[in-house]
């Protein structure tokens, strides 16, 4: 949970289990969603957001402060001690460390991401979505995605005729 | 970094643990809407995405809406090209290749240019759904058009600051990259007559302005072909210019690479062969090809007659592009494939997602109306051939459509 720092403007975040998250308005603001909010003066005390429960959104809360651009005096002073290039590298290394979760929690925060507009956070998470089942076999995917194997036999032998040549 | 450590919920019995992981799996991808499940879809190639079809009718419908193609990668619809009507006008076509190309909502013909001042202008380049255009508002002056068939989007160019003494098209390239479809570049090379390229004005619509630079390139060499955006650097097919006395045309041919300030320059040898090759982007490769004197195939059935005819295709694939290590993908004997006493042939380019090659082919004879042929590799056989309209001219241009409106979004016409 954040810590109230001389200076920063706080927003407080509400789930909807009841739990509330104050942080730095920068770092609410790598939310598109909540920026906007905060820009259309929407936001006087506290924000309650729908649909993401507190253990998701204590996440997406990790995530934004990893990835809030450090400006001011002490980040200008940060950022030129360390090049730029190996603070990206650190964030891969940092990313991919944060999205070995499991699947549910998976496809929660890509939900979040969408909902919140956090482009990097929808990015990593659909692409780490993709790379797990981009080479498994159909039956896989549809278990691996929850969804059903709607296709009639026949249908499915179309389909499967028409797009051989993605499977070779 | 364990989740479970975040809520005492998750805390479970190993034994029971898997079939509640999964309830719980099942029950968040229940909440993933259309839109992310195209979200999470889009970041696939378009072989993927086939594949993906065939998991369930409703993902296969899902992939097919029309309001998810922005989104979603798309393949090449065809070829675009130019004829020359009886009247002297031009007209412009998609030699259809894809099923998928019917059902789309294209303009190929480029009707909605015809509403504007622009006529007969010259297709110059197609690059990741865009299209550069050419015209000469007057004897000695080029301007272009950028516009996308897909979207019916187009916009027209600021004048060059420096009017180009050379009006060559080869010279003029488009470079446009999906992945950051707010903008494109378009090149203008620079030459003196008979001489290699100087250097290089390139529009960005980022700025809306052209910019000059010199060329950063020690070789002198004429840009000759098509060209390939890669890993943010233009790649067109040059020339180098050798001494007049040299007779070693082997390795005149190479891809001249250029950034998109025309900062960083560099040259990539690629074979050389009759004519010049094409470039391509296949499969996440750079694929270049050329007709190659030698070495041949020889077949059982071959003759010093037919040997004498003998003109063999060969494809190349940059299996490593840092380490510019390149490998023969396939090659093919064309004279086995057209009567080379009677037909003319052109290489034309690379089907971005399957082992397909194409060339456009002409009888010799006047008023003999040209095909285009899909080369199937892995089958070593022709595939389709689709008979084009009379009296059409070269560039022939593969067409991959575009459904965002992005890169033209502030476009002047729409």
């Amino acid at each position: 949970m954040a810590t109230r720092e001389a200076g920063k403007k706080m927003i407080m975040l509400k789930s909807p289990d009841g739990m509330e998250f104050e942080v730095e308005e920068a770092v609410a603001m790598e939310s598109q969603t909540i920026r906007k909010m905060i820009e259309d003066d929407c936001a006087d005390t506290a924000i309650l957001i729908p649909n993401i429960n507190s253990k998701i959104l204590s996440r997406v809360i990790e995530y934004c402060n990893k990835h809030v651009p450090t400006t001011g005096a002490t980040g200008a002073a940060a950022s030129d001690t360390v090049a730029p290039a190996a603070l990206a590298e650190d964030l891969k290394i940092w990313d991919a460390e944060f999205i070995k979760v499991n699947r549910a929690t998976r496809f929660d925060l890509i939900q979040a991401a969408s909902y919140l507009n956090i482009k990097g956070l929808l990015d990593l998470t659909s692409q780490t979505t993709i790379d797990t089942i981009s080479d498994n076999s159909l039956e896989e995917i549809r278990s691996f995605l929850s969804t059903k194997n709607d296709y009639l036999p026949e249908e499915e032998q179309t389909i499967r005729r028409e797009n051989q040549w993605a499977f070779q | 970094m364990e989740e479970e450590e975040i809520s005492g919920k998750e805390f479970l019995r190993p034994d029971n643990s898997l079939s509640l992981a999964e309830a719980e799996a099942a029950a968040a991808a229940s909440r993933l809407t259309d839109d992310l499940i195209v979200e999470i879809l889009s970041r696939l190639p378009f072989r993927s995405v086939c594949r993906f079809k065939c998991v369930s009718k409703t993902w296969r419908d899902l992939i097919a809406h029309p309001a998810h193609r922005k989104k979603l990668p798309q393949t090449l619809a065809g070829v675009l090209y130019t004829n020359i009507t009886g009247a002297g006008g031009y007209r412009y076509h998609l030699a259809g290749l894809s099923a998928e190309a019917d059902g789309l909502d294209l303009d190929p013909s480029l009707t909605f240019l015809s509403h504007t001042e622009y006529r007969d202008f010259g297709l110059v380049r197609a690059c990741n759904g865009l299209l550069l255009c050419s015209y000469e508002p007057e004897e000695g002056t080029v301007r272009f058009v950028v516009c996308n068939p897909a979207t019916q989007r187009w916009t027209e160019l600021p004048p060059r600051p420096r009017p180009n003494t050379c009006r060559y098209y080869q010279q003029f390239h488009l470079a446009f990259d999906p992945a950051v479809p707010s903008h494109f570049h378009v090149f203008d090379f620079e030459r003196a007559d008979n001489l290699g390229i100087t250097g290089v004005s390139i529009y960005s619509s980022r700025t809306g302005a052209w910019s000059q630079s010199d060329t950063g390139l020690v070789e002198d060499v004429v840009m000759v072909g098509q060209s390939v955006l890669v890993g943010g650097m233009l790649h067109a097919v040059g020339n180098l210019l050798v001494g007049a006395d040299s007779n070693n045309w082997e390795d005149k041919t190479v891809l001249v690479a250029v950034d998109m300030e025309g900062k960083e320059w560099k040259t990539i040898s690629v074979p050389c062969g009759r004519d010049y090759g094409i470039v391509g982007w296949s499969q996440g490769c750079l694929h270049y090809a050329a007709i190659s004197p030698a070495p041949l195939t020889v077949g059982v059935d071959d003759d010093e007659g037919s040997l004498n005819m003998a003109e063999e295709v060969a494809i190349w694939r940059l299996e490593d592009y840092d380490k510019q290590q390149r490998a023969l993908k396939h090659s093919f004997r064309i004279d086995k494939v057209l009567n080379l006493n009677e037909v003319d042939y052109r290489l034309v380019g690379f089907h971005p997602d399957h082992d397909t090659f194409f060339f456009v082919s002409k009888g010799i004879w006047e008023g003999e109306k040209a095909s285009l042929v899909s080369w199937d590799m892995r089958r070593r056989q022709l595939s389709c051939v689709l008979h084009l309209e009379k009296s059409s001219v070269a560039p022939y241009l593969p067409y991959v459509p575009l459904f965002s409106s992005e890169p033209l979004a502030d476009a002047d016409g729409h």
